[in-house]
Protein backbone atom coordinates (compact mmCIF):
# COMPACT_ATOMS: atom_id res chain seq x y z
CA UNK A 1 0.00 0.00 0.00
CA UNK A 2 2.64 2.53 0.93
CA UNK A 3 4.62 1.42 -2.22
CA UNK A 4 1.44 1.82 -4.30
CA UNK A 5 1.19 5.44 -2.75
CA UNK A 6 4.74 6.65 -3.21
CA UNK A 7 5.09 5.85 -6.64
CA UNK A 8 1.15 8.04 -7.28
CA UNK A 9 3.39 10.86 -5.59
CA UNK A 10 6.36 10.65 -7.43
CA UNK A 11 4.23 10.33 -10.92
CA UNK A 12 2.25 13.39 -9.56
CA UNK A 13 5.44 15.52 -9.05
CA UNK A 14 6.54 14.31 -12.08
CA UNK A 15 3.39 15.41 -14.20
CA UNK A 16 3.03 18.12 -12.07
CA UNK A 17 6.56 19.31 -13.57
CA UNK A 18 5.81 18.78 -16.97
CA UNK A 19 2.72 20.62 -16.45
CA UNK A 20 4.57 23.29 -15.29
CA UNK A 21 7.59 23.16 -18.29
CA UNK A 22 4.81 23.52 -20.78
CA UNK A 23 3.32 26.34 -19.13
CA UNK A 24 5.75 28.75 -19.59
CA UNK A 25 6.05 27.87 -23.24
CA UNK A 26 2.37 28.27 -24.62
CA UNK A 27 0.97 28.04 -28.00
CA UNK A 28 -2.16 27.78 -29.44
CA UNK A 29 -3.60 24.07 -30.46
CA UNK A 30 -3.87 24.98 -34.74
CA UNK A 31 0.16 25.37 -34.50
CA UNK A 32 2.15 22.30 -35.74
CA UNK A 33 4.15 20.37 -32.42
CA UNK A 34 7.20 21.96 -32.27
CA UNK A 35 10.22 20.89 -33.38
CA UNK A 36 13.28 21.55 -30.70
CA UNK A 37 14.42 18.91 -28.86
CA UNK A 38 12.83 20.30 -25.22
CA UNK A 39 13.49 16.99 -23.59
CA UNK A 40 17.56 18.12 -24.02
CA UNK A 41 16.86 21.33 -22.86
CA UNK A 42 14.19 21.17 -20.03
CA UNK A 43 13.11 24.75 -19.72
CA UNK A 44 13.28 26.52 -16.47
CA UNK A 45 12.47 30.25 -15.38
CA UNK A 46 16.20 30.67 -13.72
CA UNK A 47 17.38 29.10 -17.17
CA UNK A 48 14.82 31.60 -19.28
CA UNK A 49 15.86 34.41 -16.63
CA UNK A 50 19.51 33.68 -17.79
CA UNK A 51 19.03 33.46 -21.15
CA UNK A 52 17.61 36.92 -21.09
CA UNK A 53 20.42 38.51 -19.11
CA UNK A 54 22.79 37.08 -21.76
CA UNK A 55 20.46 37.84 -24.97
CA UNK A 56 20.85 41.76 -23.65
CA UNK A 57 24.28 42.04 -22.39
CA UNK A 58 27.30 42.93 -24.67
CA UNK A 59 29.41 41.03 -22.51
CA UNK A 60 28.84 38.16 -25.59
CA UNK A 61 31.10 40.79 -27.33
CA UNK A 62 34.83 40.94 -27.54
CA UNK A 63 34.65 44.64 -26.66
CA UNK A 64 31.60 44.62 -24.73
CA UNK A 65 29.58 46.62 -27.32
CA UNK A 66 27.60 44.13 -29.43
CA UNK A 67 24.88 42.57 -27.52
CA UNK A 68 22.19 40.28 -29.55
CA UNK A 69 19.66 43.12 -28.79
CA UNK A 70 21.71 45.47 -30.98
CA UNK A 71 20.84 44.08 -34.05
CA UNK A 72 17.80 41.94 -32.57
CA UNK A 73 15.82 44.81 -31.18
CA UNK A 74 12.93 43.69 -28.73
CA UNK A 75 10.61 47.02 -29.67
CA UNK A 76 10.69 45.43 -33.56
CA UNK A 77 9.94 41.54 -33.46
CA UNK A 78 13.59 41.73 -32.82
CA UNK A 79 14.57 42.50 -36.34
CA UNK A 80 16.81 45.27 -37.01
CA UNK A 81 14.23 47.91 -37.95
CA UNK A 82 15.20 50.28 -40.43
CA UNK A 83 18.89 48.60 -41.71
CA UNK A 84 18.98 47.05 -44.68
CA UNK A 85 22.08 45.36 -43.68
CA UNK A 86 22.98 45.29 -39.81
CA UNK A 87 26.18 46.93 -38.47
CA UNK A 88 28.65 44.81 -35.99
CA UNK A 89 31.37 45.50 -33.97
CA UNK A 90 33.37 48.68 -34.59
CA UNK A 91 30.61 49.55 -37.07
CA UNK A 92 31.47 46.73 -39.34
CA UNK A 93 28.16 46.25 -42.04
CA UNK A 94 27.36 43.16 -42.67
CA UNK A 95 25.97 41.28 -46.11
CA UNK A 96 22.49 40.22 -44.66
CA UNK A 97 19.17 41.70 -43.00
CA UNK A 98 18.70 40.34 -39.10
CA UNK A 99 15.75 38.22 -39.10
CA UNK A 100 12.94 38.12 -36.98
CA UNK A 101 12.89 36.35 -33.92
CA UNK A 102 9.70 34.23 -33.14
CA UNK A 103 8.37 30.91 -32.96
CA UNK A 104 11.35 29.56 -33.29
CA UNK A 105 10.95 26.24 -31.43
CA UNK A 106 8.99 25.30 -35.03
CA UNK A 107 12.15 25.85 -36.92
CA UNK A 108 14.07 23.23 -38.88
CA UNK A 109 16.84 25.56 -39.54
CA UNK A 110 17.90 28.74 -39.25
CA UNK A 111 19.37 32.23 -40.98
CA UNK A 112 19.18 32.73 -44.26
CA UNK A 113 20.48 29.83 -45.85
CA UNK A 114 20.27 27.29 -43.43
CA UNK A 115 23.22 26.74 -42.21
CA UNK A 116 22.44 26.31 -38.87
CA UNK A 117 20.83 23.14 -38.09
CA UNK A 118 19.59 23.85 -33.86
CA UNK A 119 18.32 26.70 -32.21
CA UNK A 120 21.32 26.06 -29.66
CA UNK A 121 24.06 26.73 -31.83
CA UNK A 122 22.72 29.70 -33.50
CA UNK A 123 24.35 32.34 -31.51
CA UNK A 124 27.68 30.28 -31.93
CA UNK A 125 27.53 32.69 -35.81
CA UNK A 126 27.34 35.96 -34.38
CA UNK A 127 29.62 35.44 -31.37
CA UNK A 128 32.50 34.14 -33.44
CA UNK A 129 31.66 36.65 -36.68
CA UNK A 130 34.40 39.03 -36.80
CA UNK A 131 32.05 41.23 -38.37
CA UNK A 132 29.26 41.02 -35.78
CA UNK A 133 30.51 40.10 -31.99
CA UNK A 134 34.20 39.39 -32.74
CA UNK A 135 34.48 37.01 -29.98
CA UNK A 136 34.52 33.54 -29.61
CA UNK A 137 32.54 30.85 -27.31
CA UNK A 138 35.61 29.65 -25.32
CA UNK A 139 36.47 33.46 -24.72
CA UNK A 140 32.69 34.24 -23.63
CA UNK A 141 32.33 31.56 -21.59
CA UNK A 142 36.33 33.25 -19.52
CA UNK A 143 33.93 36.22 -19.30
CA UNK A 144 31.15 34.67 -17.54
CA UNK A 145 33.48 32.45 -15.04
CA UNK A 146 35.08 36.24 -13.81
CA UNK A 147 32.22 37.08 -12.97
CA UNK A 148 30.19 37.21 -10.08
CA UNK A 149 26.48 37.86 -11.26
CA UNK A 150 26.76 35.36 -13.75
CA UNK A 151 28.35 32.33 -11.56
CA UNK A 152 25.57 32.83 -8.99
CA UNK A 153 22.81 32.93 -12.02
CA UNK A 154 24.58 29.71 -13.99
CA UNK A 155 24.79 27.55 -10.07
CA UNK A 156 20.90 28.92 -9.53
CA UNK A 157 20.41 27.65 -13.55
CA UNK A 158 22.34 24.31 -13.81
CA UNK A 159 23.53 23.39 -10.20
CA UNK A 160 27.07 23.72 -11.52
CA UNK A 161 30.45 25.66 -9.86
CA UNK A 162 31.31 26.09 -14.24
CA UNK A 163 30.09 27.82 -16.76
CA UNK A 164 30.36 26.03 -19.95
CA UNK A 165 29.46 26.63 -23.31
CA UNK A 166 26.38 23.88 -23.57
CA UNK A 167 25.33 26.04 -21.18
CA UNK A 168 25.73 29.50 -22.51
CA UNK A 169 23.73 28.30 -25.41
CA UNK A 170 21.10 26.26 -23.89
CA UNK A 171 20.16 29.32 -22.25
CA UNK A 172 20.55 31.94 -24.52
CA UNK A 173 17.42 29.11 -26.36
CA UNK A 174 15.43 28.69 -23.65
CA UNK A 175 14.96 32.68 -23.27
CA UNK A 176 14.56 32.45 -27.34
CA UNK A 177 11.66 29.77 -27.51
CA UNK A 178 9.69 31.91 -25.01
CA UNK A 179 9.27 34.44 -27.91
CA UNK A 180 5.50 33.13 -29.39
CA UNK A 181 4.00 35.26 -31.61
CA UNK A 182 0.81 33.55 -31.51
CA UNK A 183 -2.00 36.54 -31.21
CA UNK A 184 -2.61 38.54 -33.95
CA UNK A 185 -6.08 39.98 -35.20
CA UNK A 186 -5.76 36.51 -37.61
CA UNK A 187 -5.51 34.07 -34.29
CA UNK A 188 -8.25 35.62 -32.75
CA UNK A 189 -10.32 35.40 -35.66
CA UNK A 190 -8.94 31.56 -36.17
CA UNK A 191 -10.13 30.77 -32.02
CA UNK A 192 -13.34 32.47 -33.12
CA UNK A 193 -13.20 35.44 -31.02
CA UNK A 194 -13.65 38.42 -33.68
CA UNK A 195 -14.39 38.45 -37.72
CA UNK A 196 -12.13 39.60 -40.41
CA UNK A 197 -12.99 43.17 -42.02
CA UNK A 198 -14.30 42.28 -45.26
CA UNK A 199 -11.66 43.48 -46.78
CA UNK A 200 -9.43 41.56 -44.49
CA UNK A 201 -11.04 38.59 -45.18
CA UNK A 202 -10.73 39.28 -49.21
CA UNK A 203 -7.17 40.03 -48.17
CA UNK A 204 -7.17 36.49 -46.78
CA UNK A 205 -8.74 34.91 -49.48
CA UNK A 206 -5.73 36.36 -51.91
CA UNK A 207 -3.21 35.09 -49.54
CA UNK A 208 -4.51 31.82 -49.51
CA UNK A 209 -4.19 31.88 -53.22
CA UNK A 210 -1.28 33.35 -54.06
CA UNK A 211 0.88 33.10 -51.05
CA UNK A 212 0.11 29.93 -48.57
CA UNK A 213 2.33 27.75 -50.68
CA UNK A 214 5.26 29.20 -49.15
CA UNK A 215 4.38 31.36 -46.79
CA UNK A 216 2.38 28.45 -45.08
CA UNK A 217 0.01 29.86 -42.42
CA UNK A 218 -0.47 29.66 -39.05
CA UNK A 219 3.41 30.40 -39.20
CA UNK A 220 3.08 31.97 -42.26
CA UNK A 221 5.88 30.25 -43.35
CA UNK A 222 7.00 26.79 -44.77
CA UNK A 223 10.43 27.08 -43.37
CA UNK A 224 12.05 25.90 -46.52
CA UNK A 225 13.82 27.80 -49.18
CA UNK A 226 12.89 29.63 -51.98
CA UNK A 227 13.19 32.21 -54.89
CA UNK A 228 10.69 34.85 -55.74
CA UNK A 229 12.67 36.32 -58.47
CA UNK A 230 14.12 39.63 -56.88
CA UNK A 231 17.12 40.66 -59.69
CA UNK A 232 20.45 39.51 -58.64
CA UNK A 233 22.55 41.90 -56.01
CA UNK A 234 26.11 41.59 -57.94
CA UNK A 235 27.72 43.81 -55.15
CA UNK A 236 26.37 41.31 -52.35
CA UNK A 237 26.98 38.17 -54.68
CA UNK A 238 25.05 36.09 -52.08
CA UNK A 239 24.24 32.64 -53.54
CA UNK A 240 22.09 31.85 -50.16
CA UNK A 241 21.14 28.08 -49.46
CA UNK A 242 23.66 27.45 -51.97
CA UNK A 243 26.55 28.92 -50.06
CA UNK A 244 25.77 25.71 -47.39
CA UNK A 245 25.16 23.27 -49.48
CA UNK A 246 27.59 23.71 -52.73
CA UNK A 247 24.99 22.80 -54.92
CA UNK A 248 24.08 24.83 -58.14
CA UNK A 249 20.54 23.98 -57.63
CA UNK A 250 20.23 26.38 -54.21
CA UNK A 251 21.36 28.99 -55.88
CA UNK A 252 20.16 32.00 -55.23
CA UNK A 253 17.48 30.49 -52.69
CA UNK A 254 16.74 32.06 -49.52
CA UNK A 255 14.64 31.08 -45.99
CA UNK A 256 11.36 31.66 -46.39
CA UNK A 257 10.71 34.33 -43.80
CA UNK A 258 7.31 34.63 -41.76
CA UNK A 259 4.49 37.18 -42.65
CA UNK A 260 3.75 37.94 -39.24
CA UNK A 261 4.78 41.34 -37.33
CA UNK A 262 5.71 42.98 -40.76
CA UNK A 263 4.76 46.55 -39.73
CA UNK A 264 7.30 46.14 -37.28
CA UNK A 265 10.19 44.91 -39.18
CA UNK A 266 10.98 46.10 -42.39
CA UNK A 267 13.27 46.58 -44.75
CA UNK A 268 12.10 43.13 -46.41
CA UNK A 269 14.17 40.60 -48.27
CA UNK A 270 17.04 38.61 -47.38
CA UNK A 271 19.24 42.01 -47.69
CA UNK A 272 16.39 44.74 -46.54
CA UNK A 273 16.42 46.12 -50.32
CA UNK A 274 12.27 46.59 -49.89
CA UNK A 275 11.43 49.75 -47.65
CA UNK A 276 7.75 49.12 -48.28
CA UNK A 277 5.31 46.37 -48.14
CA UNK A 278 3.84 47.70 -51.26
CA UNK A 279 7.27 47.69 -52.84
CA UNK A 280 7.16 43.81 -52.09
CA UNK A 281 3.73 43.48 -53.22
CA UNK A 282 4.09 45.18 -56.31
CA UNK A 283 7.59 42.69 -56.64
CA UNK A 284 5.32 39.92 -57.12
CA UNK A 285 2.78 41.11 -59.34
CA UNK A 286 5.24 41.90 -61.77
CA UNK A 287 7.77 38.63 -61.02
CA UNK A 288 8.00 36.03 -63.10
CA UNK A 289 6.90 33.61 -61.31
CA UNK A 290 5.81 30.51 -62.20
CA UNK A 291 2.49 30.35 -61.57
CA UNK A 292 2.53 33.92 -62.43
CA UNK A 293 0.46 36.14 -59.56
CA UNK A 294 -1.50 38.50 -60.83
CA UNK A 295 -2.82 41.61 -57.94
CA UNK A 296 -4.53 44.35 -59.01
CA UNK A 297 -4.33 47.64 -56.96
CA UNK A 298 -7.16 46.77 -54.81
CA UNK A 299 -5.85 43.32 -54.35
CA UNK A 300 -2.74 44.87 -52.53
CA UNK A 301 -4.83 46.71 -50.25
CA UNK A 302 -7.09 44.00 -49.73
CA UNK A 303 -3.67 41.64 -49.33
CA UNK A 304 -1.44 44.42 -47.26
CA UNK A 305 -5.34 45.05 -45.01
CA UNK A 306 -4.44 41.44 -44.36
CA UNK A 307 -0.91 41.25 -43.67
CA UNK A 308 -1.80 43.83 -41.16
CA UNK A 309 -3.95 41.56 -39.41
CA UNK A 310 -1.02 39.17 -38.60
CA UNK A 311 0.60 41.99 -36.55
CA UNK A 312 0.70 40.62 -33.04
CA UNK A 313 0.79 43.90 -30.47
CA UNK A 314 0.87 41.36 -27.42
CA UNK A 315 4.26 40.05 -28.27
CA UNK A 316 5.99 43.35 -29.81
CA UNK A 317 4.47 45.00 -26.40
CA UNK A 318 5.15 42.05 -24.14
CA UNK A 319 7.49 43.15 -20.89
CA UNK A 320 8.44 39.94 -20.45
CA UNK A 321 10.79 39.92 -23.18
CA UNK A 322 12.46 42.99 -22.57
CA UNK A 323 15.57 44.45 -21.53
CA UNK A 324 16.59 43.06 -17.77
CA UNK A 325 17.02 45.85 -15.79
CA UNK A 326 17.50 44.26 -12.45
CA UNK A 327 18.82 41.28 -13.23
CA UNK A 328 21.60 43.27 -15.81
CA UNK A 329 22.03 46.14 -12.99
CA UNK A 330 25.03 47.86 -13.15
CA UNK A 331 26.58 46.24 -15.87
CA UNK A 332 29.76 47.59 -16.81
CA UNK B 1 49.18 -23.81 4.58
CA UNK B 2 47.37 -24.61 1.97
CA UNK B 3 45.13 -21.95 1.81
CA UNK B 4 48.13 -19.50 1.84
CA UNK B 5 48.87 -21.07 -1.82
CA UNK B 6 45.40 -21.18 -2.57
CA UNK B 7 45.62 -17.42 -1.91
CA UNK B 8 49.24 -17.12 -4.24
CA UNK B 9 48.09 -19.07 -6.94
CA UNK B 10 44.92 -17.26 -7.19
CA UNK B 11 46.20 -13.42 -6.72
CA UNK B 12 48.76 -14.76 -9.58
CA UNK B 13 46.05 -16.06 -11.63
CA UNK B 14 44.09 -12.56 -11.45
CA UNK B 15 46.99 -10.45 -11.78
CA UNK B 16 47.83 -12.38 -15.08
CA UNK B 17 44.50 -12.24 -16.58
CA UNK B 18 44.74 -8.02 -15.64
CA UNK B 19 47.79 -8.30 -17.91
CA UNK B 20 45.63 -9.61 -21.11
CA UNK B 21 43.90 -6.54 -22.19
CA UNK B 22 44.70 -2.81 -21.69
CA UNK B 23 42.69 -0.87 -19.30
CA UNK B 24 43.60 2.22 -20.85
CA UNK B 25 44.76 2.99 -24.88
CA UNK B 26 47.03 5.57 -25.76
CA UNK B 27 46.95 7.52 -29.13
CA UNK B 28 50.33 8.89 -30.09
CA UNK B 29 51.33 11.05 -32.99
CA UNK B 30 54.36 10.27 -35.20
CA UNK B 31 55.86 13.44 -36.53
CA UNK B 32 58.95 13.95 -37.90
CA UNK B 33 60.03 10.01 -37.18
CA UNK B 34 59.59 10.53 -33.60
CA UNK B 35 56.87 9.39 -31.42
CA UNK B 36 54.93 12.35 -29.37
CA UNK B 37 52.36 12.69 -26.72
CA UNK B 38 51.59 16.20 -26.99
CA UNK B 39 51.71 19.22 -29.05
CA UNK B 40 52.95 21.88 -29.81
CA UNK B 41 56.38 20.22 -31.81
CA UNK B 42 58.62 21.98 -34.08
CA UNK B 43 56.23 20.92 -36.92
CA UNK B 44 52.47 20.64 -35.40
CA UNK B 45 50.95 23.07 -34.04
CA UNK B 46 47.96 21.30 -33.11
CA UNK B 47 45.93 18.42 -33.26
CA UNK B 48 42.50 17.44 -32.01
CA UNK B 49 40.20 14.38 -33.41
CA UNK B 50 37.33 13.09 -32.66
CA UNK B 51 36.76 9.46 -32.10
CA UNK B 52 33.19 7.81 -31.98
CA UNK B 53 31.76 4.76 -32.08
CA UNK B 54 34.48 2.40 -30.80
CA UNK B 55 34.03 -1.29 -31.05
CA UNK B 56 36.29 -4.05 -30.35
CA UNK B 57 35.89 -7.58 -31.36
CA UNK B 58 37.88 -10.93 -29.93
CA UNK B 59 38.53 -14.14 -31.67
CA UNK B 60 35.25 -15.51 -30.82
CA UNK B 61 33.63 -12.49 -32.43
CA UNK B 62 32.02 -11.22 -29.48
CA UNK B 63 31.69 -7.17 -29.85
CA UNK B 64 32.24 -4.66 -26.88
CA UNK B 65 31.03 -1.41 -27.50
CA UNK B 66 33.03 1.25 -25.36
CA UNK B 67 29.99 3.44 -23.21
CA UNK B 68 32.20 6.09 -24.04
CA UNK B 69 30.74 7.41 -27.29
CA UNK B 70 32.82 10.04 -28.20
CA UNK B 71 35.80 11.60 -27.45
CA UNK B 72 38.50 14.56 -28.52
CA UNK B 73 41.85 12.99 -28.91
CA UNK B 74 43.53 16.58 -27.86
CA UNK B 75 47.58 16.21 -28.15
CA UNK B 76 47.66 19.72 -26.79
CA UNK B 77 47.19 18.00 -22.96
CA UNK B 78 48.94 14.06 -22.95
CA UNK B 79 45.80 13.49 -20.83
CA UNK B 80 43.47 13.97 -23.67
CA UNK B 81 45.15 11.19 -25.55
CA UNK B 82 43.93 8.44 -23.74
CA UNK B 83 40.70 6.08 -23.50
CA UNK B 84 39.67 4.20 -20.97
CA UNK B 85 38.57 0.86 -21.88
CA UNK B 86 37.13 -1.35 -19.48
CA UNK B 87 37.31 -4.76 -21.06
CA UNK B 88 34.79 -7.42 -19.41
CA UNK B 89 36.68 -10.02 -17.78
CA UNK B 90 38.79 -12.09 -20.36
CA UNK B 91 37.54 -10.61 -23.48
CA UNK B 92 41.30 -10.51 -25.19
CA UNK B 93 40.76 -7.86 -28.21
CA UNK B 94 42.00 -8.62 -31.30
CA UNK B 95 40.85 -6.09 -33.49
CA UNK B 96 39.31 -2.30 -32.76
CA UNK B 97 37.02 -0.06 -34.95
CA UNK B 98 36.35 3.54 -34.68
CA UNK B 99 35.19 6.35 -36.66
CA UNK B 100 37.35 9.53 -36.96
CA UNK B 101 34.92 12.41 -36.63
CA UNK B 102 31.10 12.11 -35.80
CA UNK B 103 27.65 10.74 -36.91
CA UNK B 104 25.04 13.07 -38.69
CA UNK B 105 22.72 13.39 -35.57
CA UNK B 106 25.29 14.57 -33.59
CA UNK B 107 26.51 17.30 -36.30
CA UNK B 108 23.06 18.49 -36.17
CA UNK B 109 22.45 18.42 -33.16
CA UNK B 110 21.62 21.04 -29.97
CA UNK B 111 24.56 22.09 -27.46
CA UNK B 112 26.26 19.33 -25.65
CA UNK B 113 28.60 19.03 -23.01
CA UNK B 114 31.83 17.55 -22.03
CA UNK B 115 33.73 16.64 -24.99
CA UNK B 116 31.39 17.47 -27.24
CA UNK B 117 31.29 21.78 -25.90
CA UNK B 118 31.79 23.96 -28.92
CA UNK B 119 33.72 25.78 -26.72
CA UNK B 120 36.64 23.76 -27.00
CA UNK B 121 36.90 25.21 -30.52
CA UNK B 122 35.77 22.08 -32.58
CA UNK B 123 32.53 23.52 -34.46
CA UNK B 124 32.01 25.45 -36.66
CA UNK B 125 30.52 28.53 -35.79
CA UNK B 126 29.07 29.90 -38.90
CA UNK B 127 27.03 26.32 -39.92
CA UNK B 128 25.96 23.53 -37.83
CA UNK B 129 28.70 20.87 -37.84
CA UNK B 130 31.78 19.05 -36.18
CA UNK B 131 35.60 20.08 -37.15
CA UNK B 132 36.15 16.03 -37.40
CA UNK B 133 40.02 16.56 -37.40
CA UNK B 134 42.28 19.43 -36.70
CA UNK B 135 45.89 19.49 -37.92
CA UNK B 136 47.79 22.76 -37.75
CA UNK B 137 50.97 23.67 -38.44
CA UNK B 138 53.03 27.01 -38.64
CA UNK B 139 52.16 27.50 -42.98
CA UNK B 140 48.72 24.85 -42.78
CA UNK B 141 45.52 24.76 -41.45
CA UNK B 142 43.58 21.79 -42.29
CA UNK B 143 40.11 21.57 -40.19
CA UNK B 144 38.25 18.41 -41.71
CA UNK B 145 35.14 18.11 -41.14
CA UNK B 146 31.22 17.90 -42.70
CA UNK B 147 28.50 16.02 -42.55
CA UNK B 148 25.83 16.08 -45.34
CA UNK B 149 26.14 14.08 -48.38
CA UNK B 150 28.26 14.68 -50.97
CA UNK B 151 30.44 15.70 -48.38
CA UNK B 152 30.42 13.58 -45.82
CA UNK B 153 33.66 13.22 -43.98
CA UNK B 154 33.32 10.12 -41.42
CA UNK B 155 35.77 7.88 -42.20
CA UNK B 156 36.24 4.08 -39.95
CA UNK B 157 39.46 2.84 -38.85
CA UNK B 158 39.86 -0.83 -38.84
CA UNK B 159 42.82 -2.31 -36.45
CA UNK B 160 44.26 -5.49 -35.60
CA UNK B 161 44.99 -5.39 -32.26
CA UNK B 162 46.47 -8.09 -29.17
CA UNK B 163 45.86 -8.15 -25.60
CA UNK B 164 48.90 -6.30 -25.23
CA UNK B 165 48.21 -3.40 -27.63
CA UNK B 166 48.32 -0.21 -25.58
CA UNK B 167 48.72 2.73 -28.15
CA UNK B 168 47.42 3.69 -31.59
CA UNK B 169 49.79 5.62 -33.73
CA UNK B 170 48.41 8.59 -36.21
CA UNK B 171 51.02 8.70 -38.31
CA UNK B 172 51.04 12.56 -39.26
CA UNK B 173 54.05 12.00 -41.33
CA UNK B 174 51.94 10.02 -43.53
CA UNK B 175 49.16 12.73 -43.26
CA UNK B 176 51.17 15.08 -43.95
CA UNK B 177 52.47 13.30 -47.44
CA UNK B 178 48.63 13.05 -48.11
CA UNK B 179 47.69 16.39 -47.57
CA UNK B 180 50.77 17.57 -49.70
CA UNK B 181 49.17 15.64 -52.81
CA UNK B 182 46.15 17.89 -52.68
CA UNK B 183 48.57 20.92 -52.87
CA UNK B 184 45.44 22.65 -50.19
CA UNK B 185 47.55 24.48 -47.34
CA UNK B 186 44.25 25.13 -46.06
CA UNK B 187 41.18 23.47 -45.61
CA UNK B 188 38.68 25.25 -43.21
CA UNK B 189 35.23 24.29 -44.48
CA UNK B 190 33.20 21.17 -46.07
CA UNK B 191 33.65 20.43 -49.35
CA UNK B 192 35.42 18.30 -51.61
CA UNK B 193 38.91 19.24 -50.95
CA UNK B 194 37.73 18.05 -46.78
CA UNK B 195 36.52 14.76 -48.21
CA UNK B 196 39.98 13.59 -50.09
CA UNK B 197 41.75 15.10 -46.92
CA UNK B 198 39.28 12.53 -44.88
CA UNK B 199 39.82 9.53 -46.99
CA UNK B 200 43.34 9.69 -45.75
CA UNK B 201 42.08 9.06 -42.09
CA UNK B 202 41.66 5.38 -42.47
CA UNK B 203 45.46 5.50 -43.85
CA UNK B 204 47.01 7.35 -40.79
CA UNK B 205 45.90 4.87 -37.42
CA UNK B 206 48.47 2.01 -36.82
CA UNK B 207 48.56 -0.15 -33.67
CA UNK B 208 52.00 0.61 -32.32
CA UNK B 209 53.86 -2.65 -31.61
Amino acid sequence: MKKVISIYCLLMVTFLGMQQQLLLIVFPNYFPEPVYSFNQNPISNEKISLGRMLFYDPILSRDSSVSCASCHSPYNAFAHVDHALSHGIDDQIGNRNTPALFNLAWKRSFMWDGAVKHLDMQALAPIEHKGEMGSSIRDVVKRLNRSERYTAHFKKAYGSNQITGEFVLKALSQFQLTLVSADAKYDKVKRGELNFSDQEGRGYQLFLQHCNRCHTEPLFTNDDFATNRIPFDSVLNDRGRATVTQLEKDNYLFKVPSLRNLDYTFPYMHDGRFKRLNQVLVHYTNADLNPRIELSDNDRKDLLSFLIALNDTSFIFNTANKYPHQLLKNIK
Amino acid sequence: MALKYAFFILFFILNISGKSQPDTIRFVALIDGKFVNSVPTVDVLQLKFYISDIVFENEKGELFYLKTGVRLIDFEDSLLTTVETNFPINFSPKRMSFNVGLDSTINASGAMGGDLDPMLGMYWAWQSGYIHFKLETNTSKWHIGGYTSPYNTLQRVHLEMSATTTEIVCNIDRMFQGLDGLNKKVIMSPGADAVKASLLFPQIFEVKE
